[in-house]
């Protein structure tokens, strides 16, 4: 009886905080979708308006036209071929260092240091470098820029997630004839493909929502999203919350769609070490 | 203005701010192309727009690494200019302008002060002024014509109640209109509270209000920053500590949410809950506007209040902003560029900048000020239905006596300086002389390290162009 | 003579390598020497004042501020992100109901979203008069709260706290939450068996499992937080007065207020050197305090 009546009570605690904690993540959402359908009187209400009287939907059509189109097209490129690329290299470069030490410890420390650093501090070279490459307002400069940023966490979790893949397979295969490549690419790879898709999907998340070198770094063409919705926030003028929280809304959108179609993969390629 | 031969498939890019002034370029350039009858295909003009925040840091970038992206910059703040220039990103436009317009006609046309400070470093043209950015005084008239609040407000002060004119009735006006939810305002109970002023408190310009202050303090223009001679600051002196303790006070008669910027401070006024304020030109636009605003017919506009200095009365304000067009020196085609710039500001298309409702750009042209089309209301996209000729004249008599900002090389060295102090003082952090004797001490060296004699010379360059 | 082995092993870290090589080992060179100058971006000033920048900076009490800050602000960030990441996972893997992976997927949700966004949200939430924080709170603890976000140097540091925490925390979840899943059960049941509580088995059991996962997530999101920009430039600009400013918003301020490259190199240098040390001594602790 007792044990039931506690089974209960902590029932009802999880729920409860499950709820908050689901609530505190949510709600900022919910007060973007609601934001991008308000119209501009509400825009600023006090107190805050949570449910809009109607459905403005001017704010996305503003948002759109005003280079909103263009900025997903960008973002969507860059984003796609940094991730892959990123994928690809990093978990290469994951398993050299995973199978054959590659470097010792110094070289993962190297690349994970990448990490470490600030925007700030780096822009003025950057903007130097890409300068004279002209690579400036560019798919291709952004792209390599990204690339770089993702290489950390790919390396890091394909080397940790091939770290915990017995060699018996590779070794078995290798004894079966195959060669190095094609041990990695037949036999290690698919199995790893859980650690492949989360790389993916991180490496994807942070291009698509990297603001600082997107804004310094294109002009008139390669402008993604972030840099979209920077300049709606205007302190000079006015904001823009409206046309601001629909371009918010459709740069989480996808995102958001993709994570949750994948949530079970990520969590897949989270676990370490768990093959049978 | 004559054409030339033009490459096919020439573009000018325009390198602007985000959003209605972007917004306010490309309906110009709109125009040009009806007026002077080219067309796209000879050559494109592009209005690139930048997010605000990120505006100095790009033209920072462009300097640094020349790649001639923007042929023409035109988000470019008064105060940014001297910086530019000194960097080689900024041309000289004094030979083009002998050439192109030789009489005059498209600078005199621009509002003295405005001509002067907005396109002028170190006696040279440099840029061609683009905003009439000032500070103007709004105030809600039904307030001021309210007989109970007048009859009120006479039995307190002392004198009547109408438009401040002095600082000191600026902040009884504060004072007297700030009232709590359940107080009585012209008769009614509110529901809401009510505030008696509001200001800008945000880290970034606090240093505006503080200098449009100061500006009316000192009989001679050129020493509110600087000695002219000596390069000692002069801005710590008195009362500079006394301007603070007054902005300070302000504060407890403004609503409790920092961060404290145009556009939360534009919201609470166009919502009906702040009496006067003291900021850029745009909210009177804002507030006739009946689908932003609950206050329309109820704005109105005045030059900011005069100090007074040994018994003379001193009518200033500050040219917060100011935007102007350069030519990129890095651009690959200078002198079209510099022909669509210069077209671009001339009457027929400024005109249009102003006039459209998307914009941010505030008139500053004589030929705007006196047009009749203007004056009666009637803009593109919306009718002022009345007060747009008092917010006209208003503008008018406040860019004539306009103060410009420190448009010396190293503005933000000095400036950050000093908002980060001025914040630290309004957080409690410091005392008001101390802050400002701090500050100070930090102009001194920033002067030392940029090279005394060049900080001299652009100083005593910007003093030729002080209102008198 | 090198074994073909190790050459195919160095070239499966080429590619890698490449990247490092053109876009890091420049600017990072760079941020060396140009700490040596006295170096302004927009003025023609190039002078070699060898140590000089580093010098200042560290009688520079904005820049010393800004390093109490940051480390304050990460070591709050992370201790909070941990705990209740490492609760959360704990509380999810034990109780299986419909949806749980929706539940998963909506913690995971504020990850996805570009900090910027954040910073704007959070600018416009913790407004007290426009935002519903303040509001919230009071209908939370049933007595009006009033908090000066902006203006208090102790409630910005919590409201940019929280913007991480909201942000990053289902980071270090979803890390525990996926390794408390893959975790053999046979080490659980025996200790069930054994009649430990959950707490026990949680803190004996299962958590040195997951040293390995937590340790790598936690040093991760150090190394990020270190960096955190986007919601101070968004909600306080450093402020009230510089209280809020960490080492990345001081570099960024001097790079694009102050425009002098030479000491903000210099104070690159030292914010990398800081940072390292930090991830280093914050590692071997952890590894200690687990194993």
């Amino acid at each position: 009886m007792r044990s039931r009546i506690t089974r209960i009570v902590k029932s009802i605690i999880v729920a409860v905080l499950l709820g908050a904690a689901l609530a505190f993540a949510m709600l900022p959402f919910f007060w973007m979708i609601s934001t991008s359908f308000k119209p501009p009187v509400e825009w600023s209400a006090s107190p805050a308006v949570w449910i809009p009287r109607e459905l403005y939907w001017q704010n996305y059509m503003e948002m759109w036209t005003a280079g909103g189109n263009t900025a997903l097209l960008n973002t969507v490129v860059i984003g796609f071929a940094s991730s892959l690329t990123a994928t690809l290299v990093g978990s290469l470069c994951g398993y050299g260092i995973s199978r054959f030490r590659t470097g010792g410890s110094s070289l993962l420390f190297l690349i994970l240091s990448i990490r470490l650093l600030p925007a700030a501090a780096i822009i003025v070279p950057i903007v130097m470098l890409y300068s004279y490459y002209n690579l400036i307002d560019t798919w291709l400069g952004l792209t390599l820029l990204y690339v770089l940023s993702s290489l950390p966490f790919t390396v890091y979790l394909m080397k940790t997630y091939f770290d915990g893949i017995p060699r018996d397979l590779e070794e078995a295969a290798q004894v079966d004839g195959c060669s190095l490549i094609q041990a990695l690419v037949r036999v290690a790879l698919p199995v790893t493909i859980a650690g492949l898709i989360v790389c993916f999907l991180f490496a994807i998340v942070l291009s698509w929502n990297e603001l600082f070198f997107a804004v310094t770094l294109t002009r008139s063409q390669a402008y993604t999203i972030p840099v979209k919705l920077a300049g709606w926030y205007n302190s000079n003028t006015g904001n823009f919350w409206g046309p601001q929280a629909a371009q918010a809304i459709v740069s989480i959108a996808p995102i958001v769609l993709v994570a949750s179609l994948a949530q079970r993969w990520i969590v897949k390629g989270l676990t370490l070490g768990a093959v049978k | 203005m004559d054409a030339g031969k033009i490459p096919k498939g020439t573009v000018i890019n325009i390198g602007n701010e985000e959003g209605f002034q972007s917004n306010a370029v490309t309906e110009s350039a709109k125009k040009f192309y009806e007026v002077t009858g080219f067309s796209r295909s000879d050559f494109d003009i592009k209005s690139l727009g930048v997010p605000f925040v990120n505006l100095y840091e790009r033209w920072i970038a462009e300097a640094a690494s020349k790649t001639g992206g923007y042929d023409i910059v035109w988000g470019v703040a008064g105060y940014m200019l001297a910086d530019l220039v000194v960097s080689g990103l900024a041309m000289p436009l004094d030979d083009y302008l002998a050439k192109y317009d030789p009489d005059g006609a498209l600078m005199n046309n621009v509002v003295t002060s405005v001509r002067k400070t907005q396109a002028i470093v170190a006696d040279k043209h440099y840029a061609l002024p683009s905003d009439g950015d000032v500070f103007l005084m709004f105030y809600r008239k039904d307030l001021l014509e309210d007989p109970i609040e007048k009859t009120d407000y006479e039995a307190k002060y002392g004198y009547p109640l109408g438009v401040p004119q002095t600082w000191e009735e600026y902040m009884d006006h504060a004072e007297f209109f700030t009232r709590k939810k359940g107080e009585k305002l012209m008769g009614q109970t509110l529901d809401e509270n009510f505030y008696g002023v509001a200001e800008w408190r945000l880290k970034y310009c606090t240093f505006d209000w503080f200098f449009t202050r100061m500006c009316e303090l000192r009989e001679d223009a050129t020493r509110v920053y600087f000695d002219p001679d000596t390069m000692e600051p002069l801005f710590n002196k008195p009362p500079g500590a006394e301007v603070l303790e007054y902005m300070k006070k302000l504060n407890s008669y403004m609503a409790p949410i920092p961060p404290w910027s145009y556009s939360e401070n534009l919201t609470a006024f166009l919502s009906g809950i702040i009496a006067q304020w003291v900021t850029w030109p745009g909210p009177a636009r804002f507030a006739a506007d009946p689908s932003k605003s609950q206050i329309v017919g109820k704005c109105g506009t005045s030059i900011i209040p005069h100090g007074v200095v040994n018994g003379k009365k001193i009518q200033r304000s500050q040219l917060a902003t100011g935007y102007c067009a350069l030519v990129n020196a890095y651009s690959k085609n200078k002198e079209l560029a510099y022909l669509v710039n210069q077209a671009l500001h001339s009457p027929t298309t400024a005109r249009v900048q102003v006039s459209i409702s998307k914009s941010n750009i505030d008139p500053y042209l004589y030929s705007q000020f006196e047009d009749l089309q203007l004056r009666a209301g009637h803009f593109e996209g919306f009718e002022w239905s009345t007060g747009a000729a008092e917010w006209l004249d208003a503008l008018r008599n406040s860019l004539e006596v306009g103060f410009p900002e420190l448009n010396i090389p190293g503005f933000w060295k000095y400036m950050d300086p000093l908002e980060t102090n001025i914040s630290r003082f309004m957080a409690g952090e410091m005392r008001a002389q101390e802050a400002l004797d701090d500050a100070a001490k930090q102009w001194k060296q920033t002067t030392e390290d940029l090279g005394f004699d060049q900080q001299k010379t652009y100083y005593q360059a910007l003093c030729r162009l002080m209102p008198p | 003579m090198v074994s073909r082995v190790r050459i195919a092993a160095w070239l499966l870290a080429v590619p890698t390598l490449v990247f490092f090589l053109v876009l890091v080992v420049y600017p990072m060179a760079s941020l060396y020497v140009v700490s040596l100058f006295k170096w302004e971006i927009l003025l023609p000033i190039r002078r070699f004042i060898g140590i000089d920048n580093y010098v200042a900076l560290f009688g520079d009490a904005r820049f010393l501020y800004s390093l109490r800050f940051t480390t304050t602000l990460v070591a709050v960030a992370m201790l909070l992100e941990l705990l209740v990441g490492l609760i959360l996972a704990q509380i999810l893997n034990s109780v299986s109901f419909r949806g749980k992976g929706l539940v998963v997927a909506a913690i995971f949700l504020p990850m996805t979203i570009s900090p910027t966004v954040v910073g704007y949200t959070w600018r416009m939430i913790f407004n007290p008069m426009y935002g519903f924080v303040n509001s919230m709170l009071s209908a939370f603890f049933l007595y009006p709260i009033d908090i000066e976000w902006f203006s208090d140097p102790f409630w910005s540091l919590l409201m940019i706290v929280s913007a991480d925490f909201w942000q990053w925390m289902p980071f270090i979840f979803i890390a525990a939450y996926a390794g408390l899943s893959s975790l053999p059960s046979e080490p659980y049941e025996a200790a069930v068996i054994d009649g430990a509580s959950s707490l026990q088995i949680f803190a004996r059991v299962q958590l040195p499992q997951l040293k390995g996962v937590i340790i790598a997530t936690v040093l991760l999101r150090a190394m990020d937080a270190f960096k955190v920009f986007d919601y101070i430039l968004l909600t306080t600009a450093g402020g009230p007065g510089y209280a809020t400013e960490s080492l990345s918003y001081f570099i960024y301020r001097t790079v694009f207020k102050i425009t002098n490259l030479g000491y903000s190199s210099a104070a690159s240098v030292i914010y990398l050197w800081v940072a390292t040390l930090f991830i280093i001594l914050f590692y071997r602790v952890m590894r200690e305090r687990m194993a």
